[in-house]
């Protein structure tokens, strides 16, 4: 039985959106049947939502009434067609689905409001219906680019052949359903026009996002760990610590500007806990560069859920941090985000790093660990000073240029780095407990006061999400 | 030419690519010590190298072309000229999603 979902509508059409954008990331020839499956579904759901909301004086808005026509009109064609045959939707889009159904099915349960709407209700279900739209179209934008790709390949196929496809192949059916699509997306960014994001001041959140962070902070940590218990390889390993010193520099960036405006108590932050920060964000760079050399190019290659969780991450990393291509100044960042609640999310995820740093550990213990055959000859060289000459690696391996097992003294140095990563961490989560004192509705995060590894879990990590925000993040 | 991996199948061009934005990540990564900032972009073009790399044929990474000297923003700039160059042949099935956020990287750096 899974458990219960107590995310609310906003929280819901959040994270929807956002799994929308994720589909962005590697939509392309591969999975343009999958996308192209799961569509419909997506614009059924999101009519059924826009249908339950309550509605706003005036004329009925016709665009997702239109949007719902198109994929009907797809979905008979698929049948009629054939194309994109039978299998399975991409796991996002039925993810999608899912939420938009779950928040119809809480808006028709639990709204009791009679028209008219309060002015912020009515700015709250303005919010939500630009909300929705986006996530149609950024969803739709995904297949589009997807079935686009998918032609470039069948055309370049049907020229090596010749002029000839195989069976069962066709552009005639992708073309029509890129059209149709396209019309889709069309209909959707024609209403986005003027409100997107500006209609979403009346939304009933926080200014900047927040939700995003928190949520791609959460999806990050658990990805991070089902790919490192899966793939526990220097490459995994030197991704990971590559995105934890990104979050660690961000934190110190957005804490510095939060205790500039005193959105934070400037004192304690300038106290100790600027100092940890600092440390932390050293102790990553430390690994990230033992990794580093530990790592040829050819072994950098990482599961691509891990790369679409860091990629999402940075993008809401950025939404605080920059202004489009413009970093924003200290100044400003106080203006334009919650700087308090930024400082909380980020302090949250250094707690939660407690588990990623466990099992980075016991990857680090891993006997299969490799690292390139001549990194490790010269780590292991230069750490046993004693016999510096030693031969710690095969020379056919040095000669091949190839990879290694991560001997004894290589090993010593990496369990080293992360206990380092351990050890400031927990000063950090120690130092940063100010801020979470007298913030109504957050808990404290508990801390970590061993600057030693504590014993190995088996578990899914403790994802510091809020109990109202917790999430079934698409796997 | 500088053999990285002894697997080695695919285009050259592409592995070029792929090189010259893991080189552009590691600049930007040491950027990050005077300009914390540029550490985002760093994320960027290091994440779009892994996925370079993750395209098909898997098994290879060759280079034949020097990676030239430069900062951050060069080496994205001349992984975005890179892919330019390349004929739509030379592109390994997937190269569109590459193609987008190497763009995108380079409208993060300055002219």
């Amino acid at each position: 039985m899974s458990p219960r979902d107590h995310r609310s509508v906003g929280e819901l059409l959040a994270q929807a959106d956002s799994t929308a954008r994720q589909l962005l990331f590697d939509a392309d020839a591969g999975n343009a049947r999958d996308l192209v499956r799961g569509w419909g579904e997506i614009v059924q759901a999101a009519a059924a939502l826009w249908e339950a909301l309550p509605a706003p004086p005036g004329p009925t808005d016709p665009t997702m009434g239109m949007i719902e026509a198109t994929a009907a009109r797809a979905h008979r064609a698929h049948a009629r067609t054939g194309w994109p045959g039978p299998g399975q939707a991409d796991p996002r889009q039925t993810q999608i689905a899912d939420d938009l159904t779950r928040a119809a099915d809480l808006v028709t349960r639990l709204a009791r409001v009679d028209p008219p709407l309060r002015l912020e209700a009515a700015r709250d279900v303005t919010a939500a219906r630009t909300r929705l739209i986006h996530t149609v179209y950024v969803a739709s934008h995904a297949v589009t680019v997807a079935v686009g790709a998918h032609i470039a390949d069948t055309e370049l196929l049907r020229r090596s052949r010749g002029g000839s496809l195989p069976a069962g192949e066709s552009v005639a059916q992708p073309r029509a359903t890129l059209a149709r699509v396209t019309s889709a997306e069309r209909l959707a960014g024609t209403y986005l026009v003027g409100r997107w994001p500006a209609a979403l001041t009346g939304e009933h959140r926080e200014p900047a996002e927040p939700g995003r962070l928190s949520l791609a902070l959460a999806g990050w940590n658990l990805q991070a760990y089902r790919t490192l218990t899966a793939d526990p390889t220097t490459g995994t390993l030197l991704y990971i610590a590559h995105v934890q010193h990104h979050i660690a520099i961000t934190s110190h960036l957005v804490m510095a500007g939060a205790a500039a405006a005193s959105a934070i108590d400037p004192a304690r932050f300038h106290n100790g806990h600027q100092a940890a920060l600092i440390a932390h964000e050293a102790s990553w760079t430390r690994l990230g560069s033992l990794l580093h050399h530990l790592t040829a190019p050819a072994q950098r290659r990482v599961d691509t859920a891990l790369l679409a969780a860091g990629h999402e991450l940075r993008a809401a990393i950025r939404d605080l941090t920059h202004d489009g291509a413009t970093p924003r100044s200290t100044t400003r960042i106080g203006h334009e985000i919650d700087l308090a609640a930024a400082s909380l999310t980020l302090h949250g995820a250094a707690a939660a790093e407690i588990d990623l740093v466990r099992t980075i550990a016991d990857a680090v213990a891993n006997a299969s660990l490799e690292g390139s055959a001549r990194a490790v000859q010269n780590v292991s060289a230069r750490t046993t000073i004693a016999t510096p000459l030693q031969a710690w690696v095969p020379a056919s391996d040095l000669h091949r240029k190839t990879t290694t097992p991560i001997n004894d003294p290589t090993r010593g140095i990496l369990t080293q780095a992360v206990r380092d990563v351990a050890a400031t961490m927990a000063r950090v989560d120690s130092e940063g407990s100010y801020l979470s004192v007298n913030r109504p509705g957050h808990s404290s995060p508990p801390t970590e006061k061993s600057s030693t590894l504590p014993e190995p879990v088996k578990r899914i990590p403790a994802v510091t999400v809020p109990r109202d925000r917790e999430v079934d993040l698409p796997r | 030419m500088s053999t990285i991996d002894n697997d080695l199948t695919t285009t050259s061009s592409w592995s070029h690519v792929v090189l010259l934005l893991f080189a552009a990540a590691d600049c930007g990564f040491a950027e990050a010590a005077g300009d914390p900032h540029r550490h985002s972009t760093a994320v960027g073009a290091y994440t779009t190298a892994c996925v370079a790399l993750s395209l098909p044929p898997k098994a290879a990474l060759v280079d034949t072309a020097e990676i030239p000297a430069g900062d951050m923003a060069t080496l994205i700039r001349a992984a975005d000229q890179a892919i330019d160059d390349l004929p739509e042949a030379g592109r390994p099935p997937g190269a569109g999603v590459v193609i987008r956020l190497v763009q995108a990287l380079a409208d993060e750096v300055p002219r």
